[in-house]
């Protein structure tokens, strides 16, 4: 009999255990700092992944200023600018695809004379990812990235050569 | 008098002067902040071009009849007056050597001296680079000195 009472006593209670925890407002302040905590580091996180866009920008910003300076002092698109480029793209991780133009080559090859400019661009898609379900693929968006740098030959090409 | 010592006195509305100082301060540090690295971009950019000039010129200058033999000259003439010409040219200066960009004024080149050697084959470039800034008012503009040099060492096969 006592025991029946007990139990019926502790389902009655329960509500209002939760609305006294509720009503208290003894340690609010500990909450509020665990919710700007949070709101802080979420606020952190995604700008540290924006920051990865401009990371990115800026490498293949890197990449096509070297191989301009590359194809600066070579006069033409040889396999050294290639071979560059491959390096370029495995130490950055990007693959983005080159164009060579606005050029105009000497003697029907790829050479460019003293002083002709040229320009280099390349583009890149960044695949930006928002976030990543455990049940599912990651759901990103896909960012153009378009750099062009003009450069000039410093090579002088003999018509003979 | 009495005016002005209640005025100072008075300390109704002191937040709002501080504010007013703080978001000046603030906006005086980021406009000096911004300035800087525009001149530092701009200075970087001319040197390149200058670099990229300077040799062109020695490499048009050379004279292939001693590089033949493993000597390298080259002609200290023809290398100024390509490097002028490449000024004007390719960098787009007028007779003053002032840059304009969509007919405004950009930058002026101060060249000091051109000092060209024909042995070894060097192009000397003194000089410096004449812009203005926010902060001419206060400063005047801006001299940026540089020393661009370029020398051809490439010796081929042969010579004694």
């Amino acid at each position: 009999m006592h025991r029946r009472h007990q139990s019926i006593g502790e389902s009655n209670s329960l509500p209002l255990l939760f609305r006294k925890i509720i009503s208290d407002k003894r340690g609010s302040s500990y909450f509020d700092l665990m919710i700007k905590t949070l709101v802080v580091i979420t606020l952190m996180v995604t700008v540290m992944s924006f920051l990865s866009i401009f990371t990115t920008y800026l490498n293949l910003n890197h990449v096509c200023r070297r191989i301009v300076r590359v194809v600066e002092l070579e006069g033409q698109v040889s396999d050294k600018a290639y071979d560059v480029f491959y390096r370029l793209k495995q130490q950055t991780g990007l693959s983005p695809e080159m164009i060579v133009e606005d050029v105009e080559y000497c003697d029907g090859q790829k050479k460019i004379q003293l002083r002709d400019t040229f320009t280099v661009t390349m583009t890149y898609s960044h695949p930006f990812t928002i976030f990543t379900p455990s049940f599912a693929p990651p759901v990103q968006i896909m960012i153009p990235m378009r750099v062009s740098i003009t450069g000039m030959s410093e090579k002088y090409w003999k018509p003979s050569d | 008098m009495e005016r002005f010592k209640r005025i100072l006195k008075d300390r109704r509305g002191d937040a709002f002067v501080f504010i007013l100082i703080l978001v000046f301060f603030i906006l005086t540090l980021s406009a000096i902040l911004i300035e800087y690295f525009r001149m530092e971009s701009l200075y970087q950019q001319v040197e390149y071009v200058l670099q990229r000039g300077v040799n062109t010129s020695v490499e048009y200058a050379m004279l292939d009849e001693y590089r033949r033999d493993g000597y390298v000259r080259i002609d200290s003439e023809l290398a100024k007056e390509k490097l002028y010409k490449y000024l004007h040219e390719s960098m787009k200066l007028d007779s003053g050597l002032n840059k304009y960009a969509d007919k405004e004024w950009v930058y002026e080149l101060e060249i000091k001296s051109i000092d060209a050697t024909d042995n070894p084959p060097r192009l000397t470039l003194n000089g410096a680079l004449k812009t203005r800034s926010i902060f001419s008012f206060l400063t005047g503009e801006v001299r940026l000195p540089f020393s661009i040099s370029s020398v051809n060492n490439r010796i081929e096969e042969g010579g004694p």
